[in-house]
């Protein structure tokens, strides 16, 4: 499937993925501290095991444990 | 991992083995120190993407740094919490905690007992914020109830500092959940080892980790720790609630903290304190074990002593909060006991006399360390201040260390007769 994930078109060798296998699959330091939005929605994290990511889904994952996203959103 | 699905959930086994040690460079089996003021980015592009936190990375340790995450990540797992965010010392940490979810205009409700370092914050530098402080005594509930009810947050210190008495923080919780009101605990004497945060049921905990995190005095820091278990989205302030719906309801906070007040206050942990309270934290369940049976044995041994008017440790069948304290953290019930020893004459006279005991104004160090509080901590606050706080002319405060038992009942028990002897002869 492809996906544009902050922006960047990025293809992925599987029809489709949940949040978590994403995550791990894109290799995200500290994933319990990202916040992710799918399609513009923010995904609360509880959600992140059954929501799956499919084809020509845009995905933002949002990292302020390093200081940034002050102008994010 | 042996991939039997077994998890470590042993205090020690986590404290041990610190988070994402699997990936530093070289193997090492310690976190690494970075000791860099800014980190590079390949690119003008990936630099810009770091601040606009699309990319993973750090950018300047005034606002974060690798070996300061680690520290936070590693305190959060023994608390049990979401997340951590570390300071430059445990005022430091209260301080961000009061500017992510205070403005003018707001009210705190604190508890009516509490360190003297917080007491001054709140009644010197909030009131002149225009921030009211509103002292509750936490074990009357219905008035910590009418309290809670609009107010921005609730402080209480899970085992008060020096008075020693102990709030039933699941009982607030709920009162404070009800209302829709963040519960703040400074659980610095009772440190994760006597109860995680999350266990204890407080929505954020701060502790100033130079006590029994670093444990042996050679570092200042502090932490405040997101629990998880207050939903910020409900947060009163706009500015919390709106952060929770950009980030998720569970880091609506701790994303507010560090992008807005660690960031521009500058009151970040510095790597190098990061790195010795990372080493220290990984004992500290050891030597709770060793601080809370000394106190526990010293308590017993003071509470017998002729000399000794009063003891106050919350292991003690005496002690008011006896029953709350062993229901919230088991045997261990801290390293701090005061005694009252009839005259502030007596009790400066005693500090002098002992030889083991250190005369010093911190705590939570393994060697055993005592304090007149009246004089010291608590002289520059009001007489209603220090009689909330329990604090007494005669008073003294010690943090009882991890020596041998046999050395500290000698040393106390010289001095006591010691200083009782000069006082005969004056």
């Amino acid at each position: 499937m492809n996906l544009k994930i902050n922006g960047t078109d990025t293809t992925i060798d599987a029809p489709s993925l949940t949040v978590v296998e994403l995550l791990k699959q894109q290799n995200v330091d500290m994933p319990d501290m990202v916040s992710v939005q799918l399609n513009g929605e923010i995904l609360e994290r509880d959600a992140f095991e059954n929501t799956t990511v499919k084809d020509s889904d845009e995905v933002e994952f949002l990292y302020f444990m390093g200081g940034g996203a002050i102008d994010a959103g | 991992m042996q991939g039997d699905g077994h998890e470590c959930r042993g205090f020690n086994t986590r404290a041990a083995h610190i988070l994402g040690s699997d990936k530093t460079p070289y193997g090492a089996t310690n976190a690494p120190l970075y000791l860099s003021s800014g980190f590079s980015a390949e690119s003008a592009d990936e630099l810009a993407e770091r601040f606009a936190g699309r990319r993973p990375g750090y950018i300047y340790s005034r606002i974060s740094n690798p070996g300061v995450s680690t520290f936070e990540q590693q305190f959060a797992s023994l608390e049990e919490g979401r997340g951590a965010i570390a300071c430059s010392s445990g005022m430091a940490a209260i301080s961000a905690v009061i500017l992510t979810l205070c403005r003018t205009g707001d009210r705190v409700v604190a508890g009516s007992s509490l360190f003297g370092g917080t007491l001054m914050l709140f009644d010197f530098l909030l009131q002149r914020m225009g921030v009211d402080v509103e002292y509750i005594d936490p074990s009357e509930t219905q008035n910590f109830a009418r309290a809670a009810d609009g107010a921005a947050l609730c402080f209480v210190e899970s085992i008060g500092n020096p008075k020693l008495d102990v709030v039933d923080v699941g009982a607030l919780a709920e009162i404070c959940s009800t209302a829709g009101t963040p519960l703040v605990v400074d659980s610095t004497l009772a440190t994760p080892y006597a109860a995680p945060g999350r266990r204890l049921g407080a929505h954020l905990t701060v502790h100033s980790t130079t006590k029994f995190a670093a444990g042996t005095g050679n570092s200042v820091g502090g932490l405040v720790v997101d629990t998880g278990l207050f939903d910020w989205k409900k947060c009163r302030d706009p500015e919390v609630s709106e952060s929770a719906g950009r980030f998720g309801s569970e880091l609506g906070f701790l994303a507010l903290a560090r992008r807005q007040v660690t960031r521009n206050t500058g009151n970040g942990m510095a790597p190098f304190d990061a790195f010795l309270q990372c080493t220290g934290l990984q004992t500290l369940g050891l030597r709770m074990e060793r601080h809370c049976a000394n106190a526990q044995a010293l308590a017993r041994f003071l509470e017998r002593h002729e000399l000794v008017e009063s003891v106050n440790y919350p292991g003690l069948q005496s002690s008011p909060w006896h029953d709350i304290a062993t229901k919230q953290f088991g045997e261990a019930c801290g390293a701090l006991l005061t005694l009252r020893l009839g005259s502030s004459t007596r009790a400066l006279r005693f500090i002098d006399a002992l030889d083991l005991a250190i005369n010093t104004a911190n705590l939570g160090d393994v060697r055993t360390m005592v304090i007149h509080p009246a004089s010291t901590i608590y002289r520059d606050l009001s007489e209603q201040s220090r009689r909330s706080a329990g604090v007494t002319d005669d008073l003294v405060r010690v943090s009882v260390g991890i020596e041998h038992i046999d050395d500290l009942i000698h040393d106390f028990d010289c001095a006591l007769k010691n200083g009782e002897t000069d006082d005969t002869t004056t």
